[in-house]
């Protein structure tokens, strides 16, 4: 783990307002979908090689792309919009029975930040650009309109949303991330906040944050912004943050300890982490044999409807 | 940091539509109602599994989809729990959405969205990881 260099922050910082384009690449729509080969996998210092020579800027540099060990078994949105499938087919079929007409199925709902974009703070050059410490534009999406009746027949104890959770998930929730694996999501950035390379990273972006003016003890309390619109104080305190944190690579020395932790909790509890996969194995499963019940009889029973 | 609290009244959400935010707007919190009722609403529980004392919000009445929790008062709920801070105490969480089962509402351990988060589904419950330090903002997503 590389100690933060520390070498005239401040002249960094106003490079990083000067080549703004550069100090980052992204524009803050990253869905934690990074490289393969920067998958949680700690590798040499930016700009080196395996050999140690000096090559281009290392990609895991890139504070707004980050992954972890733990990625794989958060549920999949494809595997998730199989699970939906299902359930709109059993609801739609319950409703039926019931005489009530189906509402037409959900769909998936854009990302408004990525699944670690905010994990260490603001890294977005370009949201710190915009939007500072405000959230992005983002749309509510149309939301299905129901009638009394559908409203009645979906839910409860006795609607038709539960007993199609329950089929599928065998809970009385609609299917979402296991609790094993929103433990270890939050236990990791909790122990990687207390190790030496972390507690050293977050100094060295506090002291370059102090140095241009703006008193913060960590990365995490610099929102929100109370303001009804971003404010230019706010953005320029946020673009400071973004060049302070690629100065003292401080994502990457974050994203590696919390990586290094991930993996030793996993290895800790290889059975559980099993267990998540199968059950999530037995799930889609169901869900296919819902939708295979579904073909034969689907369409015609839908135009009754229609 | 001491900021000035601005309260600001948002118009209703009102029928089915897609909206979408020029920049979404301040972070302060509209005040939690002490129930989880409604066609779309979001919900803390003080204690796990749904129970305890609720602070709940409803989402299709005035809400804009995000809060930060510092401004969100206290759990209003009869039962365990009432009167005590919402932001860091929750236990548990519903997000029900009939109809609407697609999206999530991530629950932030930090404010301004940052740190790491627990998913509560929609159509769906969640007992958070944590029971203290544990919900500091929130962000609906469908």
């Amino acid at each position: 783990m590389n100690t933060p260099r520390l070498t005239a922050p401040l002249a960094a910082v106003a490079t990083c307002f000067l080549l703004l384009a550069s100090c980052s690449t992204n524009s803050g729509t990253t869905t934690g979908t990074a490289p393969a080969s920067t998958r949680g996998t700690p590798s040499g210092p930016a700009g080196t090689s395996a050999d140690g020579t000096k090559t281009a800027p290392d990609p895991a540099d890139d504070p707004t792309v980050i992954s972890l060990p733990l990625d794989p078994y958060f549920l999949p949105p494809a595997d998730n919009a199989r699970l939906h499938t299902a359930l709109d087919r059993l609801v739609a079929d319950c409703l039926r029975s019931a005489g009530v007409r189906p509402p037409a199925p959900a769909t998936a709902p854009a990302t408004v930040l990525g699944r670690y974009e905010r994990r260490y703070g603001l890294t977005s050059a370009f949201g710190a650009r915009t939007t500072g410490y405000h959230l992005p534009a983002h749309p509510d999406p149309t939301q299905v309109p129901l009638s009394s009746d559908q409203l009645n027949a979906l839910t409860g104890p006795q609607g038709c949303q539960e007993s199609a959770a329950r089929r599928i998930t065998g809970t009385t929730s609609y299917p979402g991330d296991a609790y094993l694996v929103r433990s270890v999501n939050q236990e990791s950035f909790d122990q990687s906040t207390k190790t030496p390379e972390v507690v050293a990273a977050v100094a060295a972006w506090s002291r370059c944050m102090k140095q241009a003016g703006h008193d913060y003890a960590t990365p995490l309390q610099t929102g929100p912004w109370p303001s009804e619109q971003p404010t230019d104080e706010e953005r320029t305190t946020a673009l400071t943050d973004v060049a302070c944190k690629q100065q003292t690579r401080l994502v990457r020395i974050w994203n590696e300890a919390e990586a290094a932790i991930q993996r030793t909790l996993i290895q800790q509890n290889t059975t559980a982490f099993d267990n998540v996969l199968a059950e999530r194995r037995r799930m889609l499963s169901e869900a296919d044999t819902v939708l295979a019940e579904g073909t034969a009889s689907g369409p015609g029973r839908s135009a009754a409807f229609g | 940091m001491k900021r000035r609290r601005i309260l600001t009244t948002l118009l209703l959400a009102g029928t089915a539509a897609t909206a979408t935010l020029a920049v979404a707007p301040a972070a302060q919190a509209a005040p939690n109602n002490g129930n989880c009722r409604g066609a779309r609403a979001f919900c803390f529980w003080y204690n796990s599994n749904q129970s305890g004392s609720v602070a709940g919000w409803d989402l299709l009445t005035g809400f804009r989809g995000f809060e930060d929790l510092a401004y969100a008062g206290a759990f209003q709920g009869p039962g365990n729990g009432q009167g005590v801070a919402v932001k860091n105490n929750a236990a548990s969480a519903t997000y029900q959405f009939p109809g609407n089962c697609y999206g999530y509402v991530r629950v932030y351990y930090n404010s301004g969205w940052s740190g790491p988060w627990d998913d509560v589904p929609a159509c769906g419950n969640a007992n958070l990881v944590k029971t203290k330090n544990n919900n500091a903002s929130f962000l609906v997503i469908g």
